[in-house]
């Protein structure tokens, strides 16, 4: 089967450029990070199997995104009642105002490395440990001998700072 | 509070103030929690009506989200033995034309290089080298030279006393892999793994790009390297995001084959002109010498490539030797008997007929732990299925059934293609589609009644599962349709499964005509293992089947062995 000549290698650009902002659009939809990797996956393929339906040169995000959203959806009519999962009114609320984001994803993401440098070793390492094989809270726990409520207190505090350091230095460049 | 906040502190680290004042640190607590999967159903409820009524909270959670998904982006590895920072180096400067245009139409090419950079972490890597002797561009540089513009790293190395001045870790520059026996796994900047198999030649020219010289090689490539490219003398292939082997003959051309996802393969000179042919899991091409011949399409082989390295902590590890998980075939038939009284699908077996049960084992060395005990019966209504499997890594599969895909079976399943068209008999016919090429489809290629069944345990949900395709052709299919039911056990020592499983014929397309006793129709019998992981493909058994016929049981039908249904007292 001959795939479209014309502008293929434009697109396999814009997506590969869009890879991080669509794995972020799913991750703000589903919570299990298994979900969260196949839709992503899935979403890609899709995308492949679409490319001939994209214009070069309209809105790559506006496009790739709504592909995500709909692989979002489908997924989650599929999951068992046992599994946590938005409304889909929700999931299509947070789905819009995710996609709405568009550029400041990758600037939130670069003002991360920053703050990330910033981050004191223990707490950089407890955030190794949890994300480094996605090791989960217990396992993190385990092996630092520490009671689960103090590590899952620990990593809101984290994320809590590293928030506050990704919002001051994306205001920083908004005035400079 | 804990000692992490407070320790390395020095008040003046701006990541670890404390949030600015006016931030609602409740919700922000509660959606911590749910990244951690630490929140009940109630609180979940509560959450979401927060969201649903409160844009505020709604754009915290969206922050909180996105800076999960970069967390894990950035500190995520799969890799076996320790994660291998190659992705810390400078990306040297871009050549591909594919690296050219993302950095001219991208905000600025940082962002670009750190997506392909970061993706790589996220890449399971597993390396080992088999007795191999391995060098690195040793016409221009000193092999063990270190490289401070590092382009790829071997990860592990097996037998290190082959070839002493190479060592887990090394960082290479770009220049040609040589590789005259053994096989290697090497991490290039992008994230892609390559794993080679000599004799080789690979040249690595960027992130995005190597040159395949001579030999195999199999890459895997993840999601922010899609469009990597391999080319070969006379060939390129683009990969969509793909595991995919090349192998670059020195007279017969170049061979593609897509074990997962899919890549465009064709002549270099076609690539050029943007244009070449997908080619798809399951599929092989081999692109001919001459440099003008369209991609033809070739028998796809599992193991035309080596996909995997042995981990030498797992004395189960198929990998430890040079043979893969595989069997003869050691039977032509197999006898399914009619079931005596009533069939509880609970895993156990002690309800079952098993006189028709056959025993199938793996080549040495893996006959102690892959091996199978097959067997099947039959009423009016249901066709019933039981395998006790010798499986190190039973019943792991993380392959959801919630997601559409073509191959269900790679974090370990059982397999059946299975006739039931009592008109046909046996031996069966009908081809797959492509296998040859100046045929066209023939009723027998869509016979509903020639059917592929996947069972397999989904681990995350504990659920037996069923994958049907009808034809050949598989020109429909459906995934855990309603009326099945199965059941999986794991045995006692934890070294393999019991499995049961009951289908109603209407699922076989037999509702009409069910197998009666007498009726020799057509079986074959699959066996797939996975690793650890419970997501990537090992090896398999095959049995069941025409012993004078060749071929691929997913190709040709006559291969299929025959299914003797047998009457009350066989």
């Amino acid at each position: 089967m001959d795939i479209e000549p014309n502008n293929l290698e434009a697109f396999l650009c814009e997506l590969t450029r869009h890879q991080r902002r669509l794995r972020g659009l799913v991750r703000c939809l589903l919570f299990d990070p298994r979900d969260v990797e196949d839709v992503w996956q899935d979403t890609n393929v899709l995308l492949l199997r679409k490319a001939h339906e994209f214009q070069l040169g309209t809105d790559f995000w506006a496009w790739a995104s709504a592909v995500a959203r709909y692989q979002v959806l489908t997924h989650c009519k599929l999951l068992g009642r046992d599994r946590l999962a938005f409304d889909l009114d929700l999931i299509a609320m947070i789905a819009a105002e995710t996609e709405q984001l568009g550029e400041s994803i990758d600037e939130r993401r670069d003002a991360l490395q920053l703050c990330l440098e910033k981050l004191p070793g223990p707490q950089r390492q407890l955030l190794e440990m949890r994300y480094g094989a996605g090791t989960s809270l217990e396992e993190v726990a385990g092996k630092l001998e520490r009671p689960v409520g103090s590590i899952r207190q620990t990593l809101y505090r984290i994320r809590e700072a590293l928030l506050a350091c990704i919002e001051r230095r994306i205001n920083l460049d908004s005035v400079s | 509070m804990s000692e992490f906040l407070h320790a390395d502190q020095s008040g003046q680290d701006d990541a670890s103030r404390l949030p600015a004042e006016g931030q609602d640190r409740g919700v922000t607590e509660q959606i911590s929690a749910l990244i951690d999967g630490a929140v009940d159903r109630e609180t979940f409820q509560r959450l979401q009506e927060r969201l649903r009524q409160d844009a505020a909270s709604r754009r915290q959670f969206i922050h909180l989200m996105l800076l999960d998904a970069d967390l894990a982006d950035e500190f995520s590895t799969e890799s076996v033995g320790g994660m291998v920072d190659v992705l810390s180096t400078p990306l040297p400067k871009p050549v591909s034309p594919i690296q050219r245009h993302v950095e001219d139409h991208s905000r600025g090419s940082d962002s670009v290089r750190r997506s392909w950079i970061h993706g790589g972490i996220t890449l399971a890597t597993v390396l080992l080298v088999c007795g191999s002797l391995f060098w690195w561009n040793r016409s221009s540089a000193p092999p063990v030279a270190e490289s401070r513009s590092a382009l790829a790293q071997v990860v592990r190395i097996s037998d290190s006393s082959l070839e002493p001045e190479f060592r887990a870790g090394q960082k290479l520059e770009a220049g040609t892999v040589r590789l005259m026996s053994g096989v290697v796994e090497i991490r290039i900047q992008s994230g892609v793994t390559a794993l080679l198999e000599g004799p080789v030649e690979l040249e690595i020219l960027d992130p995005m790009q190597a040159r395949l010289v001579k030999g195999r090689a199999l890459f895997r490539v993840p999601p922010p390297a899609i469009g990597f490219t391999c080319r070969t003398a006379n060939a390129s292939v683009i990969d969509l995001g793909t595991e995919f082997g090349v192998y670059a003959g020195e007279e017969s051309g170049t061979e593609v084959q897509v074990y997962e996802g899919e890549v465009i393969a064709g002549a270099a000179a076609a690539m050029q002109q943007q244009s070449g042919q997908r080619v798809q899991s399951g599929q092989a091409v081999l692109i001919r010498g001459d440099g003008l011949s369209e991609p033809e399409e070739i028998q796809f082989l599992p193991d035309r490539f080596r996909r995997y390295l042995p981990d030498p902590k797992d004395p189960h590890d198929p990998d430890r030797t040079s043979t893969g998980i595989y069997n003869d075939a050691q039977h032509e038939e197999l006898r399914i008997v009619p079931t005596s009284g009533n069939v509880v699908i609970d895993g156990s077996l002690e309800d079952w007929n098993l006189s028709g049960e056959f025993v199938s084992r793996c080549r040495p060395p893996f006959e102690t732990f892959y091996h199978l005990r097959g067997a099947a019966m039959y009423d009016d209504q249901y066709l019933y299925i039981a395998a006790n499997v010798g499986d190190p890594f039973p019943m792991r599969s993380t392959v959801s059934p919630h997601i559409k895909r073509d191959l269900y079976g790679n974090g370990g399943c059982l397999a059946f293609r299975i006739s039931t068209d009592r008109r046909m008999g046996w031996p069966i016919r009908g081809l797959a589609p492509g296998v040859d090429r100046n045929r066209q489809l023939l009723p027998d290629d869509v016979n509903e009644k020639l059917v592929f069944l996947i069972l397999w345990y989904y681990e995350p949900e504990r659920l037996p599962c069923l994958h049907v395709k009808y034809g050949m052709d598989e020109h429909d299919r459906k995934v855990n349709p309603p009326g099945y039911e199965g059941a999986f056990r794991k045995w006692p020592d934890g070294l393999g499964y019991t499995a049961e499983y009951r289908i109603p014929w209407s699922l076989l397309s037999a509702e009409d005509a069910p197998p009666q006793a007498g009726d020799v129709l057509g079986w074959t019998w699959l066996v797939h293992w996975s690793g650890p992981e419970g997501r990537n493909w090992k090896g398999q058994l095959i049995d069941i089947s025409n012993p004078k016929e060749t071929g691929w049981n997913f190709h040709r039908a006559a291969t299929w062995g025959k299914a003797v249904y047998t009457g009350r007292n066989p």
